[in-house]
């Protein structure tokens, strides 16, 4: 066991010399090593030995250890490590500012977009749309077929003539080819001649 | 993964049951007259065929209330529009006739009221009305022209008589039924 002349043994020296090297040694201990390796020459060989493996570690190229590996050494960890509630944890990630202006962030984004929703334009239902367009020509038809024959049916008692059944004729052929053709062309008009049913009935 | 399962089939089963008792909600209002129950028409011979009814009424109605304010608000007041055209039976006259005597029948039965009633030779013609003191129902036109031709219509809702006046009234004759030709004898 040598001895320098500041005192400092080597052997406690060396034990120190790669928390030296590593800059992890306390204020007086790392001034004590200091002290050592200015007068001990084979401390020094020593320290410069560490310091020659540490540079050259450093210089060596990274490689990411297989996933494999990884994944079996998180799950060796996570079955050794205390096991932490889930609401603990979510209480933890919580209160991380970050985490706290994360959420904020989204709950906004969802205020405004519900915001947005509620008050789009709704698209008015329109007569363009042949659809409704058709179905408001074929109720016209069902209400004005009512009307129609509750006046014939009032001029039948004032005239003594026989107007209602002759306008059933017109009114059935009326229905039959402006709804049919509606139907199968989606024109609106007819362009046939005066009903014989309905003239002559 | 059983309770997720469950709540599908759950919600599933809700849901066909609210479709279905939409569906049967216009069947039931006092209005509704079954017109598909009707043997009247050769088969295949039926060639007009409109039932409006649900979301297509209600579209119809916000389309046309900015236009036609009161034709909007009385469709609005509407649940269905049924109208059927076509040929009648000519194989059997009798099984035909006897038909519109039983729609007839069933409709006064029902407390149905008949505004319109012709009957000429084979020509038969009824208008009936479903309603209270102070509202309409239904309406229910049964036609056979006496020359092969049916009409019928059912119109449900829950109607403002005098609404329906209105807009009745405002119709002078059927429309466009100039233009298609259609020449009425008691005009002549």
């Amino acid at each position: 066991m040598s001895r320098s002349a500041d005192g400092a043994n080597c052997d406690a020296v060396l034990e120190l010399l790669e928390a030296f090297v590593d800059g992890e040694l306390e204020p007086a201990e790392e001034r004590t090593v200091t002290a050592h390796l200015d007068d001990c020459r084979a401390c020094r060989r020593e320290h410069r030995l560490a310091m020659e493996i540490r540079s050259r570690l450093r210089s060596l190229p990274e490689h990411d250890a297989p996933a494999k590996v990884l994944w079996s050494v998180r799950m060796a960890a996570r079955e050794d490590g205390p096991t932490v509630p889930w609401r603990t944890r979510l209480v933890q990630w919580s209160r991380r500012p970050a985490s706290a202006f994360a959420t904020a962030s989204v709950a906004l984004a969802m205020v405004v977009a519900a915001l947005v929703w509620w008050q789009r334009p709704a698209q008015r239902p329109s007569l363009d749309d042949p659809e409704i367009a058709r179905a408001a020509q074929e109720t016209r038809f069902a209400l004005a077929l009512v009307g129609e024959l509750g006046r014939r049916a009032a001029l039948d008692e004032v005239l003594g003539r026989r107007v209602v059944s002759a306008t059933v004729d017109g009114v059935a052929d009326a229905l039959r080819k402006h709804l049919g053709s509606e139907r199968s062309e989606n024109e609106n008009t007819v362009t046939e001649g005066p009903s014989e049913k309905g003239a002559n009935g | 993964m059983k309770a997720r399962s469950f709540a599908i089939v759950v919600v599933s089963l809700w849901m066909a049951a609210a479709v279905a008792s939409a569906q049967q909600a216009v069947e039931q209002l006092p209005g509704y007259f079954p017109l598909e129950d009707l043997a009247l028409f050769a088969e295949g011979g039926v060639e007009v065929d409109v039932d409006i009814q649900g979301p297509m009424i209600q579209m119809m109605a916000a389309a046309t209330e900015e236009q036609e304010p009161e034709f909007g608000e009385l469709a609005s007041q509407l649940q269905r529009i049924r109208v059927r055209v076509g040929e009648l039976r000519g194989d059997d006259q009798s099984g035909v006739a006897a038909e519109f005597d039983r729609a007839i029948g069933q409709l006064e039965a029902a407390g149905w009221k008949a505004m319109v009633r012709v009957d000429e030779g084979d020509e038969l013609v009824r208008v009936f009305v479903k309603q209270s003191s102070d509202r309409i129902y239904g309406l229910a036109v049964i036609v056979n022209d006496g020359n092969e031709e049916g009409v019928l219509v059912n119109i449900v809702g829950d109607l403002d008589p005098e609404l329906v006046g209105r807009v009745i009234g405002s119709m002078d004759r059927l429309p466009d039924l100039d233009e298609l030709g259609i020449v009425i004898s008691g005009d002549e």
